[in-house]
């Protein structure tokens, strides 16, 4: 259970978004709808420690009762998707997806390589792939590192709508098979729709419950 | 074992050389203290030639003497004496210096003199020393009317002249104004090195010489209003500037520049500090064997180059046995021969014997008559002079 | 962390503030005090305005050009850097050589033209295009070598800059790729192309072995003319007074160009009209054409050393128009490498070393402003060898090395830090832009599969980095080779590099010998960026993603 309470946030001191209280279960897609500017992916990236330091954050945030807060970024075993798919140009596929694992597993990402249907691509370089081919990957590789919730910053987003569908769906199938929690911030209400949660909205600066 | 037995047999042989002035226990210990010193000799580096000979006393020095002599090859002297001051400065006053000897003379000379940094006169300890003409001879007693006070060891001598092609020209100009005429019925095939220069400087000092109203003036030292004798010196040169090289309004940086200019014919003349050089350049094959100098009714301006030994350094024996050997009738010999340099020696070969003197025998001594150095304080007068005349 | 990064944070400082800060006041301030009384000696208007004119329009020359390069090729940067990397690499010196060489009144070309095309009998005596007494030749052939390295840099800025898709945006709007360009790259460009043209503008004012090649030698440049002085046994006085007037000369000059930068920034602000179509073109087209010509005559003269350096030239004259200039033979080769391969395992053993620390220097700098933001004075402390006249400060060092007792018997150690002034801010300078363009999402992303900040950096930021850390690296060889007085003044000229043999080579030898030693002292530089750049082809093969932009 990911659990945020009470958060306020700030930009170089001045407050720009407020958060009552947002709890996602496992095996939930809870979505906080808003247009662009409206600060909820700096509210998803403080989650998850990975804002700069211009950005702070007062509140409570806690993952399977574990506090987040004072813990550094890289050990909150929080995964995170970025709007476009971050792949690193001098690893091939298969390297890419092993940055994610833990410990070595090949059998594991033999796995993941098949279920993105890259099996056959596994030494490609990363800037061939298509855009739907990056964002499996870049999906499949946050899962390899065994997130203990998921946070997703519209990953489909700059995907054309055949294939934004698809993807969603690959994703959300994914993320559900796993029962983790699940916090999607999109401006679109059909992902909205799609994720099936509870659904939240930004107005006035303050985040508060939809449906 | 060897280097000491060796050690020995010069020192019994130095002292059958030195004249009775000298007292032998004195360079004794200083030959004895010198063995295994290293000392870097800080000389410009430009010349392979002379790069040659400085290779050769090394090996020299080392089999005779136990010296280990180091060359440090500059591009030019102030940059030794840039480092001399700095270490002066930074406190290094009486040992932990860098540079132990300095080939050098005039203003660079009198630099480190008037601050006080070659340390103890040494001259008159060296053996070879008396083989000099240092009774009689002000370019060895006086480094541009700076007195050398022991303070420097003569090493060669330089005298000013001018190189002609004979292939081309059978009679030189002699004086000021047969040099006008001949640049005028030879447009662009003249040039000089623009001060400052030093062999600019000294071509200008030879014309003022000769065009100055009262040339005497050029040995007491400039004052304030002194540029206003040089006006005849500034006409003289406007009018032979249209008929230089690129008609004046180019000139080369470096008297060395010359040697290419001619050998690519753009210009018929060098101007040369060493009298020995047409016989040198011809031998080392770096100028055609057609060149022969120019004799100036006049005379030449004659200067002497030194070595000097900074006062901080900590192998001031082992530069000193350096210094001494340089003055060997052998060194000098070997120093003379154009094909190995051609620079002029400062011994006096009447006082060598018969031996000695045959090694000097085929080599040009100089040029005709020698004509002092004028006043250091005449150099920057002359410089801004020139700057401001033709520069602006 | 907290602790930690507050350590290293101070350790910086110090180390910038000892390696750089201190030898620099020290030497200022000698400067200062050592050469006040003399500013009225040695204040010369004419010298100064001469160095100013050459300084602004070479570098202007080469900025000119080399946007129009990068305006009207792009896409086709493969080949131009090709071409700019091994002409960054020379030393100034060979093309200023080779120029002279190629357009003498004497020269090759004019010989052969004569005197059937140009009625020369004898060489012409008022020909004074090798060595024009405007400076003409000093701003073309500054610009030759500047000109790359804009170059470079603009590739290096572009390839953190969305350019396809701001190409995209114009294009849709109706403008060509190159007035695209033109009306919106450039303008970001230029911005940050700023430092970089103090940095051209400085080393021009302040150049002295070009001038000593090409002109102007009357009416010399003010830097020709102090150095002249200074190996002509000027009173110490009156050379720090120099320095001291270089410097300010260098303070105004890069006013007058701050001016004309704020000018067109203003110009942009309040542009309401944007040139489309063939008007857009001329000005691109103009530099492209400028640039092309430019790196063309660099090329040829270049090609020229070594037919030169065969030509015996030595031991007598070629009559004018004769063509052939003497005897084929390796004589000057043989001369030459027995003075220069004695050197070449000192030259590489600093500049090798100068280079790696360099690096480490920069990237712990640039970590640093990760975390705690962009300190600007730092990068301008780094900045000031470069911007400050080498002759005033490099004393103030060298007294600092005896009183420490590191000079003369810690030569390598005491040439690696001087060499260290110069290297760094140009290394710091090449790979700044490319690790803050690093896109931050990698690090985010890495940081939310769990990786600590030391693996990213050496996992991630690092590979990602490893062009332009090579060419960094080689770039520092490069800079290490070319410097003469800060090595002699750091080992009291006892430690010879390739260059400090070669300059007392180069007085006084025939044209061959020069063409010679030009060619040694730009092959080892071009072989270093060579290796740099197969090794960066070797890192980037297969990975498309790494090439840049």
């Amino acid at each position: 259970m990911l659990k945020a309470s009470d958060i306020n946030l700030y930009i170089d001191g001045r407050q720009f978004l407020k958060v009552g209280n947002i709890t996602v279960e496992p095996g939930r897609i809870v979505t906080l709808l808003g247009p662009s500017g409206s600060g909820k992916s700096t509210f998803l990236r403080s989650i998850a420690g990975l804002n700069d330091s211009k950005v702070t954050m007062t509140g409570h945030v806690s993952l399977e009762k574990l506090d987040l807060m004072p813990l550094p970024a890289h050990l909150r075993r929080v995964g995170y998707l970025d709007q476009r798919p971050t792949l690193f140009p001098h690893m091939s596929v298969a390297q890419n997806l092993a940055f994610g694992q833990r410990k070595p597993n090949p059998e594991e990402l033999n796995r993941a390589l098949v279920t993105s249907g890259m099996n056959d691509k596994r030494d490609h370089d990363v800037a061939s792939l298509s855009g739907g081919e990056a964002a499996r990957i870049a999906l499949m590789r946050m899962l390899l590192s065994a997130p203990k919730a998921m946070l997703l910053d519209e990953p489909f987003a700059a995907l054309d709508p055949q294939l934004r569908s698809k993807i969603r769906g690959f994703i959300f199938d994914q993320v559900r098979t796993r029962q983790l929690p699940v916090l999607l911030v999109t401006h679109d209400e059909e992902d909205a729709k799609a994720a099936g949660g509870e659904i939240y909205g930004i107005k006035n600066q303050e985040v508060a419950r939809e449906a | 074992m060897r280097f000491l037995s060796l050690g020995a047999a010069i020192t019994a042989l130095s002292s059958i050389v030195s004249a009775e002035n000298t007292d032998n226990t004195v360079w004794d210990r200083v030959l004895l203290e010198a063995h295994g010193q290293t000392v870097y000799w800080n000389a410009w580096g430009g010349d392979d030639n002379i790069n040659d000979y400085i290779e050769w006393a090394r090996v020299q020095v080392a089999e005779i003497y136990g010296v280990k002599l180091h060359h440090v090859k500059l591009i030019d002297t102030a940059a030794a004496i840039q480092v001399v001051e700095m270490e002066f400065a930074a406190g290094k006053r009486e040992d932990g210096g860098s540079v132990d000897m300095i080939w050098i003379n005039g203003e660079n000379f009198a630099r480190l003199k008037r601050q006080d940094m070659l340390g103890q006169p040494f001259v008159e300890d060296l053996p070879n020393y008396s083989l000099t003409d240092f009774e009689s001879n002000l370019s060895i007693q006086q480094d541009f009317s700076e007195k050398t006070e022991g303070l420097e060891s003569p090493w060669g001598l330089a005298q000013f002249t001018i190189l002609f092609d004979t292939a081309r020209f059978e009679k030189f100009p002699t004086t000021a104004l047969e040099l006008l005429s001949w640049a005028e019925s030879n447009p662009g095939r003249f040039a000089y090195p623009s001060p400052p220069n030093f062999v600019g400087t000294t071509f200008i000092k030879q014309l003022a010489l000769e065009t100055m109203e009262d040339p005497s003036l050029l040995y007491s030292p400039a004052v304030e209003n002194s540029a206003i004798l040089l006006e005849p010196l500034w006409s003289y040169l406007e009018q032979l500037h249209p008929y230089l090289w690129r008609q004046g309004q180019a000139f080369p940086d470096s008297h060395i520049n010359l040697r290419d200019l001619f050998n690519r014919d753009e210009i018929d003349v060098i101007l040369t500090f060493n009298p020995g050089d047409a016989a040198a350049l011809v031998a080392q094959e770096i100028m055609p064997p057609s060149i022969a100098p120019a004799t100036f009714k006049l005379g030449h301006i004659t200067n002497t180059h030194f070595l000097a030994l900074p006062g901080n350094s900590e192998s001031r024996a082992g530069a000193m046995v350096v210094a001494n050997f340089l003055l060997s009738p052998a060194a000098q010999a070997r120093k003379a021969d154009p094909s190995i340099w051609g620079d002029t020696t400062v011994l006096d070969l009447s006082k060598l014997d018969a031996l000695d003197r045959n090694l000097f025998q085929t080599y040009t001594t100089a040029l005709g008559d020698a004509v002092l150095e004028p006043h250091a304080s005449w150099v920057p007068v002359l410089e801004a002079g020139w700057k401001s005349k033709f520069s602006q | 962390m907290d602790t930690l990064a507050r350590t290293a944070v101070i350790a910086a400082l110090l180390i910038v503030g000892f390696v750089i800060g201190f030898p620099l006041l020290l030497g200022l301030w000698q400067s200062l005090y050592g050469g006040l009384p003399y500013l009225s000696n040695v204040f010369d208007s004419a010298g100064l305005f001469k160095s100013a004119f050459t300084a602004l329009m070479s570098s202007a020359l080469a900025l000119f050009s080399a946007v129009g390069l990068a305006a009207i090729f792009q896409g086709k940067q493969r080949a131009l850097t090709w071409i700019s990397l091994p002409l960054l690499a020379i030393p100034h010196a060979a093309i200023a050589q080779a120029i002279s060489l190629l357009f003498g009144p004497s020269s090759f070309t004019i010989r052969l033209l004569s005197p059937w095309a140009t009625g020369y009998t004898s060489t012409p005596n008022n020909w004074l295009w090798d060595q024009h007494p405007d400076g003409w030749t000093l701003i073309i052939v500054l610009a030759m070598k500047e000109l790359p390295f804009f170059l470079i840099l603009i590739y290096n800025l572009s390839s953190s800059l969305p350019l396809s898709a701001w190409q995209r945006g114009s294009t849709s709007l109706g403008y060509s790729r190159v007035t695209g360009w033109w009306h919106i790259v450039l303008p970001v460009i230029l911005r940050r192309l700023w430092l970089p043209l103090c940095l051209v503008i400085i080393f021009c004012l302040s150049v002295v072995d070009v001038p000593a090649l090409v002109g102007p030698n009357l009416t010399k440049t003010f830097a020709h003319q102090m150095y002249q002085n200074w190996i002509n046994d000027t009173p110490q006085g009156e050379v720090l007074a120099s320095g001291v007037l270089l410097l300010g000369l260098s303070i105004i000059t890069i006013a007058i160009s701050a001016a004309i930068f704020k000018l067109y920034y203003l110009y942009l602000r309040f542009k309401r009209h944007f040139v489309r179509g063939l008007p857009a073109l001329i000005l691109p087209w103009l530099g492209a054409s400028l640039g092309l010509l430019l790196m063309g005559t660099a090329l040829v003269s270049l090609a020229l050393l070594p037919v030169q350096s065969v030509l015996e030239t030595s031991g007598h004259r070629v009559p004018f128009p004769q063509i052939w200039m003497g005897k084929i033979g390796l004589n000057g080769w043989m001369e030459a490498l027995k003075v220069g391969i004695p050197t070449l395992p000192t030259t590489l053993l600093i500049g090798a070393l100068t280079s790696s620390i360099s690096l480490l220097i920069a990237l712990w700098l640039l970590v640093l402003e990760k975390s705690y933001g962009h300190q600007r004075w730092l990068e301008t402390v780094l900045m000031i060898p470069l911007l400050v006249p080498q002759m005033a400060f490099l004393a103030g060092g060298a007294f600092l090395g005896i009183r420490l007792g590191l000079i003369p018997n810690h030569g390598i150690l005491m040439a690696t830090w001087f060499h260290l002034l110069f290297v760094l801010p140009y290394i710091f300078l090449i790979i700044a832009p490319t690790y803050r363009g690093i896109d931050l999402s990698f690090r985010r992303t890495a940081t939310a599969l769990g990786h600590n900040w030391w693996s990213i950096f050496f996992r991630v930021e690092l590979p990602i980095l490893f062009r332009p850390l090579v060419f960094a690296f080689a770039w520092g060889l490069a800079v290490s080779m070319a410097l003469y007085l800060p090595t002699f003044f750091a080992t009291s000229g006892r430690l010879e590099t390739l260059l400090t043999a070669g300059l007392t080579q180069l007085a006084g030898k025939g044209d061959n010998i020069r063409a010679v030693w030009g060619l040694m002292l730009l092959m080892l530089p071009v072989f270093c960026f060579l290796a740099a750049y197969g090794l960066a082809s070797w890192q980037a093969s297969g990975r498309k993603g790494l090439r840049g932009g």
